[in-house]
């Protein structure tokens, strides 16, 4: 053991490291040769090589089990290192790897635990198959069968479609009907082995093209009779929706944290079409600028806090992953909208070194953020059918208060230890407990005496609005009558998920805000302007509905110079303001 | 294909829909290879739909919101099945505007002849003030007209078009009024003095190609400039107002429009919680809310036609980006439903919307102003969602919106 005291460096330094500088025309994994892939269809070779060098995989498999996932936060800023670069790349080198994995690490025995985590480790690709076409993000309503056949292996008949690697995968995990009966115990998840499946039994169906993340290969299979084995069966039979939505609230989170790369590198395309000197002080084009920026960190701090509270309170991620999967991605492809007025038409070329050929594939690569693995629809659906339990036992109603305790201080100090991850905690429903919210409440309550300087009173503002936000929430949320509570719900029910959500989110900036100056020496420079919180809570309004002012110039001219600043020392734009090549 | 004999909009539409050249595959190959629609302009060329880009009258400034020949009404037709070729096709019409504005009697007379005749007119693709996306070739005075020195850039209709309508720089220094406005007869150019360049590759409207043209001591008759020397920055200007802002209108309204009947048609046959995704009130309500957002683009367009061309679009980008959301995969997926036609239009639309400069808010209120404030003569929908996008927070209830929605069911709310 060295006894050093110079830290050793991150997985994400390393990776940094490895991918050079985007700018070199020469680097095989530099932004000349990601557009060239994209534009063939393909993933990037030379970027697959380079993360099966780096040991990607490894990522995905919890350290128990001899990988290096000990937590979301780490997953995120690993991933977001390489969608930065390519989000293609990302998605296709190893999320579904990860999605795949996460059912197992949850649901599955030991020895498929162990099975998966070998495999991963040696950067082997595993499809999730849980995608059919005819039901999208409504996986209960699956069709695709595994009947027990009179041999006593499974029969599997019917179909997956648009399923990342699902050709080159070795092993899948397959989302499968067990029980033709309507509802959520009909469905069992599979773990199989691609080359055990007998080949006149299974048809590969033709290539899915899509318009953006192009060179993520989706494919389809098609079994028709296929015989698998009893014992590929994950977890209890006829429990796998109840497994996807325990272990899907891992990539819930993880999905919309990583994309925030992809806001990262837009912003930096965007300054590299537009340097900083391109724009008079105070004009639109700076505010816009500010304006995504506070947008990346608004999605940064509300999808960090969410990743957190998996290990501090794990059996609430149902509702705070169904929160960040509704809330983030709509402001991230909101900022790479906007970005794209801002840069007007050169955001349009899609080739040469004069327009921003980088920037739009990012203008594609982004919407399935929205969409893929749960739609923010479905995600308000579920926090929908928890906001009456949780407004009538957990938020304040009426003159009473709320009667839950808040989240322990660490889940708001990113980068401090936590405790370990685990698996059983995670929760189908939160059963009515909400101490995000509870810590609005408290942080609130404790900080209105404080608020002495006009930045304080701000803050404090800030705090008593969303507040008021969560009462009037609790009043109608309270006596929302059982049939707004379900996917039929009205327009006005789905709102008030989305309001909870804002709720959330503010919660999360706030206490990140207060517990950060509570620790001496935490952050320090930008993270101690309160521009970053004014600013994305004001976006977070924006985002909302709740106004469509722009961002005071007060917080838009420190976010600008923030982000200059930035630019000019190749850093990240994200909380982690980390050294970047890309 | 059976050739109609009368022109206007509703003939257009029928020739569209029974034409195989306008189906979603054709268009989706067309995309694909980023290939020019030659065969779909030349159809429409048949179906008389350049005659609508000529005013009635040639001896004065025509008024385009009379509209008499259904320009409005063709292009938004012609968008609706396929944004690329309505683009490549109306870009004769802005670019033979300016000559209907500024041009001598004779000029205009002989631009009516030969865009009736089908001939092509090519002009800048972007409106905008911003140097990156102004190549401009110089102009200098010989004793019979001009000679072109240099490269016009960024060009729509570029390699199809016979006539350019170009600003040349006639004085020397960067001033806008240093630059005039020109017709270009390409087949009345000397071979070698100029050429086309090869186009960009762009987001969406791929197939129309953004084309170069370069000028190499290029002798231009005297008869083509058009206005006055150094009228080029007012001239394009008026014309965007009073013409490019009508077709521009018209070609985001039918992509949006075409949007919004994709998504109706994937939302009637989706099964979803015991029922129809279209049958979901969450999705009734998005799907209402998108009508009445296009039949406010619609009202606009009537009612401020030289400011439609700017506000239109950004309204239609939104509704665009509200129902992908309800398309989900699909709205991304190139070989699914009707070919992958919605990813399509979205990035044509997008292009379209990001080629033009954004109303200025304070003339967007305005006219959602006006537009909440009117009573009979515009629909109750149009009304409740202009009041929307005026008031956070204000939430329309939905009758208005159900009524929209079912017009458009019935297969009629595209054609009001």
């Amino acid at each position: 053991v060295s006894s050093t005291t110079v830290p050793a460096k991150e997985p994400v330094d390393v990776l940094e490291e490895r991918f050079g500088a985007s700018a070199d025309p020469a680097n095989p994994v530099g932004t000349a040769a990601v557009l060239a892939a994209d534009r063939r269809g393909e993933l990037l070779a030379a970027g697959e090589d380079l993360l099966d060098e780096a040991g990607l995989g490894a990522h995905f498999v919890p350290t128990e089990l001899g990988g290096r996932f000990d937590g979301l936060e780490g997953l995120i800023t690993v991933l977001r290192a390489v969608v930065r670069r390519d989000p293609a790349l990302a998605l296709g080198y190893g999320v579904s790897s990860f999605m795949a994995g996460v059912n197992v690490w949850t649901a599955g025995n030991e020895a498929q635990r162990e099975d998966l985590a070998r495999r991963l480790v040696r950067g082997a690709k595993v499809a999730c198959a849980y995608h059919e076409l005819a039901h999208g993000n409504d996986f209960t309503r699956a069709e695709l069968a595994a009947a027990p056949g009179p041999d006593g292996q499974l029969r599997l008949e019917g179909r997956k479609e648009v399923v990342a690697n699902l050709r080159r995968a070795e092993a899948l995990v397959l989302f499968a009907r067990t029980d033709p009966a309507p509802g959520g115990r009909s469905h069992s998840l599979l773990l199989l082995d691609a080359a055990r499946l007998p080949a006149d039994r299974v048809r590969r169906l033709e290539r899915f093209g899509t318009t953006g993340m192009r060179g993520v290969p989706l494919g389809g299979i098609e079994f028709t009779d296929c015989p698998a084995p009893a014992d590929s069966v994950v977890g209890v039979p006829g429990q796998g929706v109840r497994t996807a939505l325990r272990s899907f609230q891992l990539t819930r989170i993880t999905l919309p944290g990583m994309a925030i790369g992809l806001v990262d590198s837009a912003l930096r395309s965007a300054l590299r079409v537009s340097p900083p000197g391109a724009y008079r002080e105070g004009d639109a084009g700076q505010r816009v600028l500010a304006e995504v920026f506070a947008d990346l960190l608004l999605a940064d701090v509300f999808s960090t806090v969410a990743a957190r509270c998996l290990q501090t309170a794990p059996a609430l991620g149902s509702v705070y992953a169904s929160a960040v999967k509704a809330l983030v991605p709509a402001v991230l492809i909101d900022a790479v909208y906007r970005l794209s007025i801002l840069l007007g038409p050169r955001s349009v070329l899609s080739a040469g070194d004069r327009g921003a050929a980088f920037f739009e594939k990012l203008l594609r690569d982004v919407k399935p953020t929205a969409f893929g693995h749960a739609s923010r629809v479905s995600c308000l659906s579920l926090l929908l059918a928890q906001i009456n339990g949780t407004a009538r036992r957990s938020w304040p109603t009426g003159h009473s208060a709320a009667p839950s305790t808040g989240l322990p201080p660490e889940t708001f100090l990113p980068r401090q230890p936590l405790p370990a991850l685990r698996f059983e905690p995670l929760a189908v429903v939160s059963r009515g407990a909400d101490p995000l919210s509870a810590s609005l409440l408290a942080g609130a309550a404790d900080h209105a005496a404080d608020a002495g300087d006009p930045l304080e009173r701000r803050i404090a503002a800030q705090a008593a609005a969303y507040v008021a936000e969560l009462r009037d929430l609790a009043a109608f949320a309270a006596s929302l009558p059982p049939d707004e509570q379900g996917p039929t719900a009205s327009a006005p029910a789905f709102a008030l998920a989305a309001r909870w959500t804002g709720v959330l989110a503010a919660s999360a900036c706030l206490n990140t805000w207060w517990h950060g100056r509570a620790e001496a020496g935490c952050g320090g420079g930008f993270a101690e302007d309160p521009a970053w919180l004014l600013g994305a809570v004001h976006r977070l309004g924006a985002h909302l509905g709740r106004h469509r002012d722009p961002l005071p110039a007060e917080f838009a001219a420190p976010l600008y110079a923030e982000l200059a600043r930035r630019f000019a020392e190749g850093l990240t734009f994200d909380l982690d303001r980390r050294p970047t090549g890309a | 294909v059976t050739v109609p004999r009368t022109s206007g909009a509703g003939a257009i539409e029928a020739a569209l829909a029974a034409s195989e050249a306008f189906s979603a595959r054709v268009s989706a190959e067309l995309d694909e290879a980023a290939a020019f629609p030659a065969e779909q302009c030349a159809l429409l060329d048949e179906w008389g739909l350049p005659r609508a880009y000529v005013p009635a009258a040639m001896d004065g400034p025509a008024s385009p919101d009379k509209d008499p020949a259904g320009l409005f009404g063709s292009l938004r037709a012609v968008a609706r099945r396929d944004l690329t070729v309505a683009w490549a096709h109306g870009a004769t019409f802005d670019g033979a505007a300016p000559v209907w504005l500024a041009g001598t009697l004779q000029q205009c007379r002989e631009l009516a002849r030969l865009v009736r005749e089908g001939v092509r007119v090519g002009s800048s693709m972007f409106e905008l003030e911003d140097d990156f996306f102004r190549g401009v070739p110089t102009a200098a005075r010989t004793p019979s007209g001009w000679r072109f020195e240099g490269t016009a850039r960024w060009l729509r209709n570029a390699g199809r078009a016979r006539l350019l309508c170009l600003p040349a720089r006639t004085e020397p220094g960067g001033a806008a009024a240093a630059e005039s406005l020109f017709l270009v007869d390409t087949d009345r150019l000397a071979p070698g003095t100029w050429e086309w360049l090869a186009s960009e590759p762009t987001h969406g409207l791929r197939g129309a190609g953004v084309g170069a043209i370069r000028f190499s001591s290029a002798e231009i008759p005297d008869g083509s400039l058009v206005g006055g020397v150094g009228e080029a920055g007012t001239i394009t200007a008026s014309a965007r107002r009073l013409f490019g802002s009508t077709s521009r209108a018209a070609l985001s309204l039918g992509a949006g429009e075409h949007a919004l009947q994709l998504v109706l048609d994937f939302a009637a046959v989706r099964a979803m919680h015991g029922t129809t995704l279209l049958r979901l009130p969450l999705a009734r309500r998005t799907l209402g809310a998108a009508a009445a957002s296009l039949a406010l683009a619609e009202a606009a367009s009537r009612a401020f036609p030289a400011l439609a061309g700017l506000w239109v679009p950004a309204l239609v980008q939104d509704v665009i980006d509200e129902l992908a959301e309800v398309l989900g995969v699909r709205s991304f997926l190139t070989g699914q439903h009707a070919h992958g036609a919605f990813q399509k239009l979205d990035r044509d639309h997008r292009t379209l919307l990001l080629t033009g400069p954004p109303a200025a808010p304070e003339d967007a209120r305005r006219l959602l102003t006006v537009l909440a404030g009117q009573a009979a003569a515009v629909d109750e929908a149009v009304r409740c969602r202009a009041s929307e996008l005026l008031q956070p927070g204000y939430r329309a209830p939905d009758e208005p919106y159900e009524r929209l929605l079912a017009r458009w069911e019935t297969g009629i709310g595209a054609s009001v």
